[in-house]
């Protein structure tokens, strides 16, 4: 098998133990044994890379909604959340890039400062908390506390810091929006920012799935600890970029 | 032709050929013939396609003896065969197409 080859039969494999991952066993066993004999026949046939990648791509939405139409009611609800807060996030990034620039935001004496202090709550209130989290995962502190225990207790209180930091970075943007757009630095942090946000609906709505198996023990499955390392790194990353915006 | 009616009448014309059971790579395949296109249905619309004929009765399927794929050193196929109604299917899609009345079970005036 070729090298492009075998990287397009990677990827089908890779996506397709994604999308099945939240199914009932027999029906993620059957799927995966299926495109696993057509990817084989593909290679053996003399099929191109680029034919595997396109009917993989061209495929995405079928894999999607037959996911949807057969995974369990928790993972479905999972899987809504996230398609949501997906949405969300589409949203606001189109806001962004269209976003008028705020007269109130660059005049007003107070306005600014508040929606800074406002950013930094959040974002203490978001990262801080979710760091014990990070650090049971890694399996560097708090063995003796259930994973899911962590998660639960620090949700609500990282889902109120995100909402507190995105509402006040929106207004923090809207002083100048064509500066911010034409920072890498800001560019970098939204993409810390999507890839953290990715992460986390990895942990939750992937990994969690199995938490009965490890919720106790002290080392942790190796997807799980690098869901954790990610957290850590993709965070701190997003906290540098975000200071040095104003130095760009 | 929707997916669907299009793959039950490949599924006939390898039935012609004497291939009474195929995999999925195999009716994409036949499927491109039919259609004189050069890629292959997307893996997603294929096997959630046959998996909706195979609920509605027109395909059945069956995963071939282990045996086989570890004699010859390759994964396991899922084999798919069409079924009668699948065949009355294409048939009343043909009649349909041409205008004639349809081979559906009339139910007699009481």
């Amino acid at each position: 098998m070729s090298p492009r080859a075998a990287a397009a039969v990677s990827v089908a494999r890779w996506w397709t133990r994604c999308y099945t991952a939240g199914l009932p066993v027999d029906l993620r066993d059957a799927r995966r044994a299926e495109v696993e004999s057509d990817l084989w026949e593909s290679v053996s046939d003399g099929a191109p890379s680029r034919h595997i990648l396109a009917r993989l791509a061209l495929g995405i939405a079928d894999d999607l909604t037959w996911s949807l139409t057969f995974m369990d009611s928790t993972t479905r609800n999972t899987a809504g959340w996230s398609l949501g807060s997906l949405a969300v996030f589409a949203l606001a990034w189109l806001w962004l890039s269209q976003a008028p620039q705020s007269v109130v935001m660059r005049e007003s004496t107070w306005a600014f400062p508040v929606a800074l202090i406002n950013h930094l709550v959040g974002l203490v209130l978001l990262v801080g908390i979710r760091l014990p989290l990070d650090l049971r995962v890694m399996g560097w502190a708090f063995a003796d506390v259930p994973v899911s225990q962590l998660a639960k207790r620090t949700a609500p209180f990282t889902l109120v810091g995100g909402l507190v930091t995105v509402v006040s970075g929106m207004a923090l943007f809207a002083a100048d929006p064509a500066r911010m757009t034409s920072n890498p630095w800001f560019l970098f942090k939204i993409a810390a920012l999507a890839a953290a946000l990715v992460n986390a609906w990895f942990f939750h709505a992937v990994l969690a799935r199995r938490i009965r198996e490890w919720d106790t023990a002290t080392k942790l499955p190796v997807a799980v600890q690098a869901s954790g390392w990610a957290s850590v790194l993709l965070w701190t990353l997003l906290i540098v970029a975000g200071r040095l915006i104003a130095f760009a | 032709m929707p997916l669907e009616l299009a793959i039950c009448s490949a599924a006939l014309d390898l039935q012609d050929r004497g291939i009474e059971q195929f995999h999925g790579y195999l009716i994409a395949k036949e499927l491109t013939e039919t259609s004189n296109t050069k890629l292959l249905t997307a893996y997603g619309t294929l096997y959630r396609a046959l998996g909706r004929l195979e609920q509605m009765g027109l395909m059945t399927s069956a995963w071939e003896d282990p045996q086989i794929p570890a004699d010859e050193n390759r994964p396991r196929r899922r084999l798919y065969a069409i079924t009668p109604d699948g065949r009355t299917a294409v048939a009343n899609a043909a009649r349909e197409s041409a205008g004639a009345p349809l081979a559906t079970p009339r139910v007699s005036p009481t």
